[in-house]
């Protein structure tokens, strides 16, 4: 009877030992070693390859949801281009996408980045697939300021661009699936597609099997995965940061959560040997 | 304002103690906000790419306006008609623009990438993989063919299938997992700030004191 009642645990007292799973590394990190992937290694290694002062994009399209695995990407990436001295565009196609790119700036302070030359948040841009075909091509017909309003045709890094040909590495960071609009997939279809920039990639983890393949194939230069990606980035630059502090609570909740399936189907197959299957 | 995010945040997490009056107060805050935010972000929009470029003298601009007014008459029952002039454009534009940009690497680019060397020499690692993508995606695409029952060769080429798509499906779970966990994190590191754990206390007490209310009802 005891191995049964296994299936019907209280949902209330798992949510709760999920809670306290989960502060307690944070609380009291335990350091579990982080392996660095072959994907997250090759982005590291192509940016380390760019010249100082190169283009480079940043597509900033991930809302607040995305924003726990897609933001520590996002600031390990964009450091890392600013230890590079690249200067950075960073266009939305994702109607969050500007305030999260605010959130993602606060405190670079620190890399002496001129807004302007060296990098410049682009507003939000309607129409998915069709903006960045617009945007690859020829950016005037669709942005003229920047998310603050200031005219882009006086700032100085929007004069090294005028299409996706200037670029030398361009980032999408994107949550839902490569055929979403406002995600990397329109940066696969429009960009790599047409003009063979070589694109890096931020995914959310549920989204790795549908842009796995885009790596397989070569189409897609590198690849970071959930917050687990960011994590290896943030070795690979040298400056452990959130995600780093949080593998250890992602790894035991991961633990927690075989164990309970594991539970679950103790439960199952004990009604089942029973012969009260549900 | 950190405060206000980690009060929000205590009320909606509270519905997994059970359904109540803060998680309701939370989520009607945030469906009013989100929509405050979209429509606002769509008026800015229509502003900033069509309305004051145009009045700049970039005139131009009016035919794509005029389209997009015309998308409204769909409201209008006597006009509707008119909204499908806008909408085959869109819809045009759109399929082609997709297809064009698609064919490469989401067609040609993947079959290429399925047909590797079935032995790669001195790497089994490599030689088990690719024999492993071949047998999976053509047992995937026989799972697929309704034309003709699934018996003999077919049956079991389409049994592979079936495997195949369940491994997949179970893949995607794990994943889910792992990207639902790390928000959950997120909101418990921010939770875990300064100011944000005042709120942790009180949540408790409101939860404690409803459920003695609970039972002395």
């Amino acid at each position: 009877m005891a191995l049964e009642k296994l299936s019907d645990i209280d949902r209330r007292y798992i949510y709760l030992l999920l809670l306290v799973l989960l502060a307690y590394p944070v609380l009291f990190p335990i350091g579990l070693p982080i392996q660095i992937t072959h994907e997250a290694r090759t982005i590291y290694d192509d940016i380390e390859a760019i010249p100082e002062g190169s283009l480079v994009v940043m597509q900033m399209d991930y809302s607040a949801g995305h924003a726990a695995e897609l933001g520590p990407q996002s600031r390990a990436i964009i450091q890392h281009m600013f230890m590079k001295r690249l200067k950075i565009i960073m266009p939305c196609f994702e109607p969050e996408g500007p305030a999260q790119t605010v959130i993602t700036m606060d405190g670079m302070d620190t890399f002496d980045a001129v807004y302007g030359e060296d990098w410049v948040q682009l507003p939000y841009m309607v129409g998915g697939e069709s903006a960045v075909a617009a945007f690859a091509s020829n950016w005037p017909s669709i942005v003229t300021t920047d998310h603050f309003g200031n005219p882009l045709e006086d700032m100085p890094i929007m004069k090294l661009y005028n299409d996706a040909n200037d670029v030398v590495y361009w980032f999408a960071m994107g949550g839902g699936s490569p055929a979403g609009g406002g995600s990397y997939g329109p940066a696969i279809t429009q960009v790599v597609a047409r003009y063979g920039t070589p694109l890096g990639v931020g995914a959310l983890a549920w989204g790795a099997p549908l842009v796995y393949p885009y790596y397989e194939s070569g189409t897609i230069a590198g690849l970071l995965i959930g917050q687990r990606g960011a994590a290896e980035y943030e070795l690979l630059i040298n400056k452990p940061m959130s995600a780093v502090a949080s593998t250890d609570s992602i790894s035991i909740s991961h633990l927690y959560v075989v164990l309970l399936i594991a539970l679950g189907n103790v439960g199952y197959f004990s009604r089942k040997f029973r012969g009260e299957r549900k | 304002m950190n405060l206000i995010a980690a009060s929000l945040t205590a009320m909606i997490l509270s519905y997994v103690y059970k359904e109540n009056m803060f998680f309701r107060i939370a989520e009607h805050t945030f469906i009013g906000t989100s929509s405050g935010y979209f429509g606002a972000l769509a008026v800015g929009v229509i502003l900033n790419s069509g309305v004051n470029p145009l009045l700049k003298g970039k005139v131009i601009l009016i035919i794509p306006i005029i389209l997009g007014v015309l998308l409204i008459t769909r409201y209008i029952p006597n006009v509707r008609w008119m909204s499908l002039w806008p909408t085959s454009l869109l819809v045009g534009v759109g399929t082609a623009l997709a297809i064009r940009g698609a064919i490469r690497p989401s067609l040609v680019d993947q079959i290429v990438a399925t047909t590797k060397p079935l032995f790669v020499a001195n790497n089994s690692y490599d030689s088990i993989n690719n024999i492993l993508m071949l047998v999976m995606v053509v047992g995937t695409l026989s799972y697929f063919i309704f034309t003709k029952e699934h018996k003999g060769a077919l049956g079991s080429v389409a049994y592979i299938g079936r495997i195949t798509i369940l491994a997949a499906l179970g893949s995607s779970f794990g994943n889910t997992v792992m990207t639902r966990m790390t928000l959950l994190l997120g909101r418990v590191q921010f939770m875990l700030g300064d100011p944000a754990w005042y709120v942790i206390p009180v949540a408790f007490a409101v939860i404690i004191l409803s459920t003695i209310r609970d039972r002395t009802k």
